[in-house]
């Protein structure tokens, strides 16, 4: 059961003061539980600690996700479909360190070191960017930007629970309007890295959600981190932007809090189609653009797709096909597509700001 | 002067009869009256703990062994069905885990959003549950065609909407991966 020795806390241990000592509590906690009976194990838990304001959860979040040294195995559910991953994360000599990998099927990597992240996927050659490791919603609300989620969503506590055998604090973030879908959050209380995130719609219904199931934290990185911050990795590729901003479109209406990050003309990676795009997110939620001549002007398909909390919708705007792909619900998707407007200018601009 | 108020006096430091003390040591009624009095007054002054004594135990000894012994109690069954009600108490989040189950089920229809109105009169508005890939792999997107076009649609441009499906999901995901280069 044990790969690691866990070390003996040291005083001299790095700036992670505010932590470590709840970090021992914990790690003696996982020992003991391990070893005992579930009975024995429960009184054994430390005290969670007193109540604390939702900046500080959430800012200790962010904090968390990035210094720590754990291993997060969760599951990710939509649509009765369950992917199983896991989630190492150290820290050796100053440099992060994180290894994401599907447990399930085809073997899917990801490794990020220091600000480049390499992806393994099946069926493609593994490449290295110079970017972050951004994997779904657990990785944008755990990598947040507090004050600008502040602009779409209020942020409420909402209780105490228990996930993956940790107590948990709820933090309930709704949206202000009803262009985007809701997340409740459930963080760990000892170090507030995210445990459960579910992704509702309008409705309250659930549309994506993703469970800890077990998390165990270590004082100093694990030798599989270490292996990896050795490991050789593809080359890094610089993808070139093409000429960004030459878009001859512009976007005449967005939700609340969304902005365009990005936007040019590139062509589809299968299909090979040319495409103006553009990406507007709002912190959390991501929704690309798509607009392309409407070759087919017979056919009158406007497919309809959903993966989980992404919805990808398709319109056909006066001789232009226009879909919209973004985790957001399908009635603001189609507010977006149809608010594509041509500038008649190839210095258009969408409205928000450009990438960064 | 009787002997309760004699030692009402003396429980309240009046009495001058030193000879008093040794007739009260004699008399167990009047040492018992003795007790009790100084409870009242501590009582009054707010002096005692809370574990009182007031010596329950020994009159409840004594009133058991005066009790005779059933040997085959009768069950204590409530008088009521109603008396034994399940709590009131929901817990708030076993609510949050039920739609894990809903979602499993409903997740798995698709939405189909009509955006031809030429066309929508003859389309049926059901909708349809596309749990097996419609080709022999499974894919990751769930798609649902207009169903007024499944004759007209061939597997081929059925196909080729799969491709084009996943290729802009495909393009989504590398979009923002590439959206954080610096």
């Amino acid at each position: 059961m044990h790969f690691y020795r866990i070390t003996p806390y040291s005083s001299v241990c790095c700036n992670k003061t505010k932590f470590t000592q709840s970090t021992q509590a914990i790690l003696l906690a996982c020992v003991l539980a391990l070893f005992c009976i579930r009975s024995w194990a429960a009184p054994s838990e430390p005290h969670p600690p007193a109540n604390q304001s939702t900046e500080f959860f959430l800012q200790q979040m962010a904090n968390s996700f990035a210094e720590l040294n754990y291993d997060l195995s969760y599951i990710q559910v939509f649509e009765g479909v369950i992917e199983p991953k896991r989630l190492s994360h150290g820290v050796l000599d100053g440099l992060e360190i994180s290894y994401l990998s599907h447990l399930n099927g085809p073997p899917t990597e990801y490794v990020q070191r220091g600000k480049q992240v390499s992806f393994f996927e099946p069926d493609i050659e593994p490449y290295t960017l110079e970017t972050e490791l951004q994997q779904g919603s657990l990785f944008r609300i755990a990598k947040q930007d507090l004050a600008q989620l502040q602009l779409s969503y209020d942020f409420v506590q909402a209780g105490k629970s228990r996930v993956a055998g940790r107590p948990a604090q709820v933090i309930r973030m709704s949206p202000k309007d009803g262009d985007r879908y809701g997340y409740l959050i459930w963080l760990d209380r000892h170090t507030s890295l995210p445990l459960r995130i579910d992704t509702l719609d309008l409705q309250g219904q659930l549309v994506e959600q993703m469970m800890a199931i077990s998390l165990r934290l270590y004082n100093e990185a694990t030798p599989w981190i270490a292996e990896l911050s050795s490991v050789d990795l593809p080359a890094v590729v610089t993808v070139n932007k093409s000429a960004a901003n030459s878009v001859a479109w512009q976007l005449s209406w967005l939700p609340k809090g969304f902005q365009v990050v990005s936007s040019d003309s590139h062509s589809i990676p299968i299909t090979g189609d040319a495409v103006d795009y553009f990406m507007a997110s709002d912190g959390v939620a991501m929704v690309s653009v798509y607009i392309e001549p409407d070759e087919q002007p017979m056919a009158s398909l406007t497919p309809v797709a959903r993966k989980g909390a992404i919805n990808l919708i398709t319109v056909k705007h006066r001789g232009n096909k226009i879909t919209v792909v973004g985790d957001i619900p399908t009635e603001t998707g189609l507010k977006i597509a149809r608010s594509v407007m041509a500038t008649g200018n190839n210095k258009a601009k969408g409205k928000g700001n450009n990438h960064g | 002067m009787s002997n309760h108020e004699k030692l009402s006096a003396f429980v309240d430091s009046e009495l001058n009869d030193r000879g008093f003390l040794s007739d009260l040591l004699k008399d167990e009624q009047m040492v018992d009256q003795f007790s009790r009095y100084q409870l009242i007054g501590d009582v009054m002054r707010g002096d005692t703990l809370d574990d009182v004594n007031l010596d329950v135990a020994s009159s409840v000894m004594s009133a058991l062994d005066d009790e005779p012994t059933v040997m085959a109690p009768q069950k204590a069954t409530p008088e009521r069905g109603d008396s034994i009600l399940p709590s009131n108490v929901v817990p708030l989040f076993k609510k949050v885990g039920q739609y894990a189950i809903a979602a499993s089920v409903a997740a798995s229809v698709v939405i189909g959003v009509q955006l031809n109105t030429a066309q929508q009169d003859s389309l049926t508005p059901a909708p349809v549950l596309d749990t097996v890939p419609f080709v022999g792999i499974a894919e990751p997107v769930s798609l649902q065609a207009q169903p007024a076009n499944v004759d007209k649609l061939t597997e081929q441009q059925e196909l080729e909407q799969r491709r084009k499906i996943n290729a802009l999901l495909q393009d989504h995901t590398l979009q923002q991966r590439m959206l954080q280069q610096n």
